[in-house]
Parts: structure tokens; C-alpha cells; sequence
């Protein structure tokens, strides 16, 4: 598992990643308000049941009941 | 079912009534707004109190405004229309700059305060942690965040990043 002679990403592909995941960011920038809430409220549905399984939930601690 | 704006439509009232001075929207709601919404369960209001600078030991005043509003109360949290909204008193002069320096969004029409993007990177590193940093790196590479500006704002209050 800790080998050394794995396939590893040149310095041209991570670059390119990288300007893939800033081009992704600078997309999400230009989303209109409505839509990161909405996004919000899907990432916040996702996230919930799995933090639930995980620890204590503290009671403010779960999806809000609003629409975006 | 309430919206957002719902909930700013209140903490805009708390400061025409004067129960606040002044608020800014800060933490990973202050991020939706310039960069990308990433997951977080409540609300953070940076606030300024009227009155003189003493210490502060309650927010209870605030609370019962917002309890006989019909407003429920729940430890730190206050539930306005369906969002855990925390209050956080300013806890320093670059808090207090960077609710005054807040610029105003809409939502639904109603106007939103929400810190700069400089002043949420330097209050983020100021506070420290892997997810505050994180987020910095976000809105660096969103491509958000004025070097020059954050530069400044941390010089200005000693911040070291």
C-alpha cells in the first residue's frame, strides 16, 4: 500500500487541475444567490444523515426549513 | 415556508429599532455570497451594540427583543424564520472595521450586509484552523480576494497569515 512506484501526476497535469478546479471556482462566483442557496440548502440535506451517524447534533444543527 | 430574506428583513429591523447598531454577515454565509456556498448549519451576525464600550456579559437583551417577536431562542442560536441566526458581539477593532467597511447585497430585494471578502480572509486568519484557511484559499482561487487589500487589512491589524 505504501509502495514508491505508483503512477504519479506530471507537473503539467497537476497544473491543469488546478486551473480546471480555479475555472470551477470562478464559475460558482457568477451563480445567481438563489442558486448557491439552493445549493446550500441541497449540500445542508446531503450532509445532515451523515453527520447524524457521526456525533451528537447540536439542535440548531440540521437542514433549514426555508425555500431558497 | 420563509426565505432567507425573510430573516435579514429582521436584522435589518433590530437596527432601525436601535436594538443594534450596526450587523455585517460574516463566515461561510458571507462566502455564498462572493464565492461558493459550502455547507454550514447557521448563520453568523457580526454585530455592533449602541451604547457605551463596557463589558458585555449577556446578549439576553437582544434575545428578548427577538423572543417577544415570536422568535425562538435555543442556547447561542436564535431560529428567525426557519435559520439558526448566532449573534456575534465584535469581538475586536478589526471586527468592528469590518462590519463598518460591510457592503450591501440584496436578496428579494431586501439589502444584505455582508463583510468583504479581505476582511472575512484576515478575521478567518486571525482566528486560525484548517477550515478558516481553507476557505481563504477558496475565495483566493475564485479569484475574489484583493492581495493587496488582505495585505493591508492584516498589516493594519497585526494579523499573520
Amino acid at each position: 500500500m505504501a509502495g514508491t512506484d505508483h503512477a504519479r501526476p506530471s507537473p503539467g497535469l497537476l497544473a491543469a487541475q488546478r486551473r480546471a478546479k480555479q475555472a470551477w471556482r470562478r464559475q460558482q462566483v457568477e451563480l445567481p444567490l438563489q442558486e448557491k442557496i439552493r445549493l446550500l440548502l441541497e449540500l445542508q440535506r446531503t450532509v445532515y444523515p451523515i453527520l447524524r451517524q457521526r456525533r451528537q447534533l447540536r439542535p440548531w444543527e440540521r437542514p433549514w426549513a426555508i425555500e431558497p | 415556508m420563509p426565505r432567507l430574506s425573510d430573516t435579514f428583513a429582521v436584522v435589518n429591523d433590530l437596527v432601525a429599532c436601535g436594538v443594534i447598531e450596526q450587523y455585517a454577515v460574516g463566515g461561510a454565509m458571507a462566502m455564498l455570497f462572493w464565492a461558493e456556498p459550502t455547507v454550514t448549519f447557521d448563520l453568523d451576525i457580526f454585530i455592533l451594540l449602541p451604547g457605551q464600550a463596557t463589558p458585555l456579559v449577556s446578549l439576553e437583551p437582544l434575545y428578548r427583543v427577538l423572543r417577544e417577536r415570536g422568535f425562538a431562542v435555543s442556547g447561542e442560536h436564535v431560529v428567525i424564520h426557519g435559520t439558526p441566526v448566532q449573534f456575534l458581539v465584535s469581538p475586536n477593532p478589526l471586527g468592528d472595521e469590518s462590519i463598518g467597511a460591510a457592503v450591501e447585497r440584496e436578496l428579494d430585494g431586501v439589502p444584505v450586509r455582508v463583510m468583504r471578502p479581505e476582511h472575512l480572509a484576515a478575521l478567518w486568519l486571525q482566528a486560525g484552523g484548517a477550515k478558516r484557511r481553507e476557505r481563504v484559499e477558496i475565495m483566493r482561487q475564485a479569484g475574489v480576494l484583493d492581495e493587496a487589500a488582505l495585505r493591508a487589512v492584516m498589516q493594519r491589524f497585526g494579523v499573520i497569515g
